[in-house]
């Protein structure tokens, strides 16, 4: 928008100080600054002035003493009493008030009214959204299943699953996911990765496996939540089903694994900020979902590291 | 870069979550998928039928709600078609690079 620093200063002091000619931004501002001093030099000068030639201050001896009269002697008292009462009388003129009035109401109205409109587009844009679906993406689930087999069973249950309907971008460069894990210290299990990394398409969906193990004697319950690095890759990673979230619970030497699937949005193809990513990591970590007392976890741990 | 870049909040899958597979019902599939991800050099493209066998194992052993492979991402005109001369490994341009920390199993 600026090309200069010089001319984005100018712009400002121009927008405030109406009708400049084009002049240097350093001029504008001395000038801006005499000019203020100026004002107030001018201002001082004035209430010492007046100070000095009203009746009843210290220096209206002095003037009176000199001939001239002082400001409020009797020759200015009328015209300042008149001047006085047409001031009175302005704001007496019924005609006017009433219009200060109607001013005054149709000011308040419209901020009323403002401030109602700010509370009212809550539900209006969700009333727009659902009827034009502008900018975003609505389906319904009976859209989503196309009305097959399978939609009679997903109606009953209550959570909406979209068609995952991506095709497979052969022409691009395959992504490779490297996949890490992670297991609280409180967690006496071995948690791992089936498969270090694998390389998928854009848009395909792909399954990849974590294996864990429980080492201790009891049946542990754990949750797993998830991490995807680069972050601004994140949102193009969609998990079509995993195991994380939701409590998972071992059983006593126990080894299980758990499925990801997942696939990577077509659309990274497009994105230019995405150019210079080829690897993306998912890291899963898990934690200790029941609580125990330290020395329950302390024996646990012990048992699992011996066992291990 | 006086921030750091904003964390994508995680969120949760598109279907909900696997239940576990406690009695290994279909652990053998599982195992048979990565044997041949690691003939393929882990390009999953080569693996895509093992894969579909796998959930649909998991889906007859009530471990997944049933869904058809279209919806899965299976059976596309896409996938079928996939030229699985061209699945395969880029060139390592990071050949030698390594992930700090990370175990080699």
């Amino acid at each position: 928008m600026y090309t200069t620093k010089r001319e984005s200063i100018q712009t400002v002091p121009r927008l405030f100080s109406g009708c400049h000619g084009v002049e240097g931004a350093d001029e504008q501002r001395r000038e801006a600054q005499v000019g203020d001093e100026l004002t107030m030099m001018s201002g001082m000068k004035l209430m010492v002035g007046l100070y000095a030639r009203s009746a009843r201050g210290p220096g209206s001896a002095i003037m009176r003493r000199f001939g001239s009269e002082p400001a409020g002697s009797s020759q200015h008292s009328s015209q300042q009493q008149q001047k006085h009462q047409h001031r009175n009388t302005m704001t007496q003129d019924p005609e006017l008030r009433a219009r200060n009035r109607s001013i005054a109401m149709w000011s308040v109205a419209i901020a009323l009214g403002a401030v109602g409109m700010s509370y009212a587009a809550v539900p209006l844009y969700k009333m727009f959204c659902q009827a034009t679906g502008f900018g975003g993406e609505v389906r319904t689930a009976a859209a989503a299943t196309g009305g097959s087999t399978g939609g009679s069973v997903l109606s009953t249950v209550n959570f909406y699953t979209p068609l995952v309907d991506t095709v497979p971008r052969v022409d691009e460069k395959p992504i490779k996911i490297t996949f890490v894990s992670d297991a609280h210290l409180a967690m006496p299990w071995k948690f791992v990765p089936m498969q270090r990394q694998i390389y998928v398409y854009p848009g395909e969906t792909a399954l990849a496996f974590y294996k864990a193990r429980n080492y201790a004697e009891e049946a542990i319950s754990g949750i797993a939540t998830y991490n995807v690095t680069p972050n601004k890759a994140g949102i193009y990673f969609n998990k079509i089903q995993c195991f994380c979230f939701e409590e998972q619970r071992l059983n006593p030497d126990e080894e299980i694994e758990m499925p990801v699937f997942f696939y990577i949005d077509p659309e990274f193809s497009e994105d230019p900020k995405m150019r210079d990513v080829r690897d993306i990591t998912l890291s899963y970590t898990f934690f200790r979902s029941d609580m125990i007392s330290a020395e329950q976890l302390q024996a646990q741990a012990a048992m699992a590291w011996q066992a291990r | 870069m006086s921030t750091p870049p904003k964390r994508q909040p995680p969120r949760p899958p598109l279907k909900g979550s696997f239940p576990l597979d406690h009695f290994h019902d279909c652990s053998r599939l599982a195992l048979e998928y990565e044997a041949c991800l690691r003939a393929h050099s882990s390009v999953t493209a080569q693996c895509r039928d093992l894969a579909k066998t796998y959930l649909e194992c998991r889906m007859e052993n009530n471990l997944m709600l049933p869904a058809d492979a279209e919806t899965l991402g299976f059976n596309k005109e896409g996938t079928s078609n996939i030229d699985t001369t061209k699945a395969t490994v880029p060139e390592q341009a990071t050949a030698g690079a390594f992930v700090a920390g990370l175990r080699k199993d």
